[in-house]
Order: C-alpha cells, then structure tokens, then sequence
C-alpha cells in the first residue's frame, strides 16, 4: 500500500515537473509573440508586457487541461488579442502612447519626426479596420507574411486569410492613399 | 488595387514590420513567473469531478431515506393500533398500582413498540374466571379422588375379560298376542 501511494505521488509529481518544464519552453519560444500581438493592439511597451504576462499566467493556468499542445501559439495569441482588447477598450482615453519607431540606428531629428507622423498615420488606419482584419494584417507583420503560419497561429484556412489580408491591404490603401506622396 | 496602391500598402506594411519587430524586456519571464507565483493557487479540477459525484450520490441517498422514513412514519401506529389493545386490556391491569391514574398515551406508547417487534400471533381467547376456577377445581378433586372398587367404582374393566366383548344373546322376547277387548268392559 505504501508503496503503491508513494509511487502515485511520485507520478503525480513527475507530471508535474514535465509540465512546468514543458511551460518553461512555450514561455521562452513564444514571449516575443505573445508581447508583439499585445503592442500592435496597444503600441504601449509597458501595457503590452503588461498583458503579456498576464495572458502567459492564464495560459499556466489551464496549461495542463489542453489537450492538443501543437496549438499552444494560436491559443496563447487568442488570450492576449483578447486581454489586450479588452485593456486598448477601457484605455480608449490614453494619450500617451509608444509611436516611435525602435530600430538599432541612431536616427536623426528630421527622421524621427517623419517616422512619427507616418507611424500614427499607419496605426490610425489600422484602428479603422474591422477586428478581424485588422488581426490579420497584424499578424502578417509578426509572422513574415507567410499565409501558411498566420492561419495557423489564428485557426484559420488559408484561403480566409487571403481573403481577409486582401481586404485588410485594400482598406489601408483606401485610408493611406490621400497620405502617401504621389508619383 | 492600383500600382499605386499596392506601392502605399507595401510601405505600410514595411512600417508595420518594424514597428512591430521589438523583444520583451529581459525580465519580461522572470516577471511571468513571479506573477504565476504570487497567484493563489487554483482549485484541483481533478478533486472538483471526482467530488462531484460522490456528493450527487449521498444527496440521493439521504433523499431517499428520508422520504421512505417519512412515507412509513404515519402508517405504524395505525397497522398496530388494533393488536394492542387486546394484549394490553388482557396483561396490564392488575399490574397497575391502584390510585395511579392510566392515561390512554402512556398505556398504548409501550404496546406499539411490543407489537411491531412481536411477530404476529393469534388473538388471545378470553374465559370467563370463574369458569377457569370450576374447570381447574375439577382437575383438582380428579386427582386427588380414589375410587373404591368394591362399590364398583372402578373405571377399568375387570382382569380376564378386558380384551373379549360378551357375545350378544338373541333376546328371549315372548310373542305377542293382541286378544279382542273385552265387549262387556271388565263387568
């Protein structure tokens, strides 16, 4: 008897420490992801990591009752475009928000500037899209505009997420022409 | 879409890419797990559905029990009522100290448990005691009485002829003769 108890805690046990091992893995493999959906919906780096871990900590949470683990991404990417939502929705009021462009070059003034207005110029028209445009079109961005992967971290056939970039690029298009110097 | 067009989505969506190539803070795990740690831990699941049924199956039973306990509860007093009260009307009165008043309650209260415990039996034949006294009086005088045999009192047949019956003798009985009436009336 003791035997048989100590042995079923100890596989009790056991499946812990795989899971904790295996959320450790899907926590180094998918932070950035979970942070870059949460920024194109808030483009707040605090805010974003903010929902980040808050999505990351839900997911601990149910980790063990999800079955099919090859799903993880597109779970965790549905967790934290909903959390940051719902969080870009009550802080409709912010007027301090992240536009600027981080790259690694020291840009100039005159370029920051640019950059600036051209980046609120985008993320203005994305505001604009419908939500299930505008998703595709963000993850396009964090995905390298493979159709294959961004249907795959969204649940979608491939063909709706033609579709739905076709329209997505045509309504960007429509708001940025007027913008956009011509020829 | 127009040349145009596509040439305004593609710088968008270079836009995008940059604006959307940016890492976490290096701390942005370590913050994950604290955050993870510092949640109160989660109900067990597995507890919870194995729980579950084990109250739903006791809720049933005790249901049961008490609405069966409650369903034969009236019916007791009215199955044993009558079988009481001819043990207790038959046992019970000389046992009463005189002067003691017997209410009804506390006379029937320790027949009904007597008579649900007691298997069924038949009723008890009530004889009248001075009946009882006669009939055991005869017993008594019966007993103790002896018969003298030389008066013939003697209830068992005499030596020697106790297996033979006597033989029956044809009865010597004489003819009868009816002779006409005298006419003249005996004168």
């Amino acid at each position: 008897m003791n035997e048989w108890a100590s042995g079923y805690s100890g596989t009790f046990v056991n499946l812990e420490e795989d899971l904790e091992r295996e959320f450790e893995g899907r926590l180094r493999e998918s932070s950035a992801l979970a942070f870059r959906v949460a920024y194109g919906v808030l483009r707040h780096r605090q805010d974003a990591e903010d929902v980040a871990q808050e999505a990351f900590a839900k997911a601990y949470r149910s980790f063990s009752q999800l079955r099919d683990r090859d799903r993880f991404k597109a779970w965790l990417v549905r967790m934290t475009w909903r959390l940051a939502i719902d969080r870009w929705r009550s802080d409709r009021r912010r007027t301090v928000r992240e536009q600027h462009v981080e790259t690694t070059e020291v840009p100039t003034t005159e370029d920051l500037a640019l950059s600036r207005e051209r980046s609120e110029q985008l993320w203005r028209a994305i505001d604009e899209l419908p939500e299930k445009l505008r998703i595709v079109i963000v993850m396009g961005a964090i995905q390298g505009h493979d159709i294959r992967a961004i249907a795959q971290v969204l649940d979608l056939p491939e063909g709706t997420v033609k579709s739905r970039l076709y329209l997505a690029r045509k309504g960007l298009a429509e708001s940025l022409r007027c913008l956009a110097p011509s020829k | 879409m127009t040349e145009f067009d596509e040439r305004v989505v593609a710088e968008a969506e270079a836009d995008l890419d940059r604006l959307l190539s940016i890492e976490p803070s290096p701390e942005f795990a370590a913050k994950v797990r604290a955050r993870i740690a510092a949640e109160p831990p989660a109900p067990s699941w597995s507890w919870v559905r194995l729980l579950v049924p084990v109250v739903a199956a006791a809720a049933v039973f005790i249901v049961l029990t008490l609405s069966n306990w409650s369903a034969r509860g009236p019916e007791q007093p009215v199955a044993t009522s009558r079988q009481d009260d001819i043990v207790l009307i038959a046992a019970k009165p000389n046992e009463v100290p005189a002067g003691v008043p017997v209410t009804s309650r506390a006379v029937n209260r320790p027949t009904i448990r007597r008579a649900t415990a007691a298997p069924p039996r038949e009723p008890e034949i009530i004889i009248d005691p001075a009946i009882t006294d006669a009939i055991r009086r005869i017993a008594v005088a019966a007993r103790s009485t002896t018969l003298d045999g030389s008066k013939g009192e003697s209830i068992a047949a005499p030596n020697g002829e106790t297996d033979t019956l006597p033989v029956a003798q044809p009865l010597d009985v004489p003819e009868l003769v009816l002779k006409p009436a005298d006419q003249t009336g005996g004168q």
